[in-house]
């Protein structure tokens, strides 16, 4: 996906659909069940990336480049924490929210010093934290498993060890996932659960990591679930 | 008025200003006992041409081709400067006449100097009267848009100049070698203030560079030009002790900018300002590739005996101030 707005977009035409089903649903003669909440609080781990070589160029009489040194752009794999809140507005659809704090280190790979110094990795370990809003759709709603697909956008703040370095900027979720419920016997049963999922994060801004292009990032988080 | 004239030849004569106040080398001097920065307080800064013309060169080849490097540099986003044309004159470069003059100027004596910048200052309070920039006529010139092959291009030159009637003093954002004749041919350099031009038929110099501009605002800083830009301090040390003349380069890896100064304490501080927010590698090296007096005044003692190295960390730039200061220590030859 290269357009960060798809997600959010296609997310959005979702909550709308639903909200025009949603009064069709009600004029049935059953009860309306009280609202439910789901609460997940976990863990997430993001892989390790690459994202181009940055080069310390001079410019030599006749235009061309002479590298002074070169650097490897690397972001090493990271550990989060993540805390989601969510309740459904349709059958088969939630609306979350979501906060994640996650820490990875931003890496230099030095190479080709034109006075030979030699290779040496820089890093600096950065600290995201993210507030997201997201949607999502139970494919398979199952008594204990539900399977699911999620889009969620947000504001996101990524700082430097130092804390001296804080840049803004915004993150994109799409993932997929699943829910079990060990206990439940019928549909919204079972007051403790698990969720596992995969996602692919984009972000735009918060600290230069990269060359400012749009990138995403695979994430797996995992939590434990309870409904109140 | 007391007024002295200083001169700054293109391989010659520079002062360091204000130690440990900011990295970036710029022209001073010396009143009642205190270093000044020589800068302009007033704008637009008036300048008249020579009205004589070079074997090649007119007086209003001249002219354009010096307009066109002012606006290079008053273009710069760092600084709000400006200049103004005050129109042609039959007074030459270093009449002490309180008139900023640029013109050519026969000085077959300074074999290996292609132009130089001088400066008229009241030395009652370094107040900068006027600065005149002439160019050696012994050498062969080029206005040509593209360059000419066998002649050094006037409005790169004019650039390097004009950066030095603004305050600037040399930087070392370059790589050289030692040629047979004894002097040193350029490889590569990233900064127009680098102190040996590009050779004849590059046109190169025309534009200049991150570190230029980060020069020029240190020269001019102001809250409205400094507001979204950082700074990188810190220490440069030798077997525990303080490091003087080591130059410091930043390179934002996002963007490949280049931005450099030199440690200028005996304790080996630096500050690097003018920095585009983001996270920098930091290398440091000694100052081997042009003569250290290029640079410093010829007593100074520069250390260039240690190896270069980079800081072990990524440097993170916030706008409008500096991170934690670091310390980079680097290992003897």
């Amino acid at each position: 996906m290269t357009r960060p707005g798809f997600a959010v977009r296609a997310g959005m035409a979702v909550v709308a659909a639903a909200a025009v089903v949603t009064p069709a649903f009600a004029q049935t003669a059953q009860a309306v069940p009280p609202r439910q909440w789901e609460f997940a609080g976990g863990v997430s781990f993001v892989a390790p990336a690459t994202s181009g070589t940055t080069s310390a160029d001079l410019l030599r009489p006749d235009g061309s480049t002479l590298p002074l040194f070169r650097a490897r752009r690397e972001t090493s794999s990271g550990l989060g924490l993540e805390a989601h809140l969510g309740t459904a507005v349709a059958r088969r659809l939630d609306v979350e929210m979501s906060g994640v704090w996650m820490r990875f280190d931003a890496r230099a790979v030095i190479s080709g010093d034109a006075e030979d110094v030699r290779g040496v990795t820089l890093t600096e370990t950065l600290t995201r934290f993210s507030l997201e809003g997201a949607a999502v759709w139970r494919f398979v709603d199952g008594v204990r498993v539900q399977w699911f697909v999620r889009g969620g956008a947000g504001w996101m703040r990524e700082l430097s060890s130092d804390m001296a370095l804080a840049s803004d900027g915004i993150v994109v979720n799409a993932g997929a996932g699943m829910k079990y419920w060990p206990g439940a016997a019928r549909p919204g049963q079972g007051r403790f659960g698990i969720r596992a999922e995969v996602r692919l994060l984009g972000r735009r801004g918060g600290i230069a990591i990269d060359d400012g292009s749009f990138r995403l990032w695979p994430i797996v988080a995992g939590s434990a679930l309870m409904r109140f | 008025m007391t007024r002295k004239r200083l001169a700054l030849l293109a391989v010659a004569l520079a002062v360091v200003l204000a130690p440990g106040a900011e990295a970036y080398l710029k022209l001073g001097t010396s009143v009642n006992g205190d270093v000044l920065g020589i800068r302009w307080t007033t704008f637009p800064v008036r300048y008249f041409i020579f009205d004589g013309d070079d074997d090649r060169v007119s007086a209003d080849e001249l002219r354009a081709a010096v307009a066109r490097a002012f606006t290079t540099w008053t273009e710069s986003p760092s600084a709000r400067i400006s200049t103004t044309f005050g129109g042609f004159t039959t007074a030459e470069p270093f009449d002490d006449d309180q008139v900023s003059v640029i013109g050519f100027q026969a000085r077959p004596e300074m074999e290996r100097t292609l132009g130089a910048a001088t400066f008229e200052i009241d030395t009652s309070n370094g107040q900068l009267v006027a600065a005149d920039i002439f160019f050696n006529s012994t050498f062969d010139w080029s206005v040509a848009p593209s360059g000419e092959s066998g002649r050094f291009d006037l409005e790169s030159v004019a650039v390097h100049e004009i950066g030095h009637l603004l305050g600037l003093g040399h930087s070392a954002l370059g790589e050289t070698e030692l040629n047979s004749s004894g002097g040193r041919t350029i490889l590569g350099k990233r900064a127009v203030m680098f102190p040996i031009a590009y050779p004849r038929g590059s046109i190169e110099d025309r534009t200049i560079e991150a570190d230029d501009i980060a020069g020029l605002g240190e020269v001019y800083a102001s809250s409205a030009t400094t507001r979204g830009f950082g700074a990188i301090r810190g220490r440069v040390t030798l077997g525990g002790e303080g490091l003087f003349g080591a130059h410091v380069v930043a390179l934002n890896i996002q963007t490949g900018a280049l931005v450099a100064g030199f440690s200028l304490t005996d304790r080996g501080d630096f500050v690097i300002s003018g920095l585009e927010p983001g996270l920098y590698v930091v290398r440091v090296e000694p100052l081997d590739d042009a003569d250290a007096d290029s640079f410093f005044d010829e007593d100074t003692d520069v250390e260039i005996d240690f190896r270069p190295g980079y800081f072990p960390r990524l440097v993170g730039v916030p706008p409008g101030g500096a991170g934690e200061a670091i310390v980079i220590t680097v290992a003897a030859k």
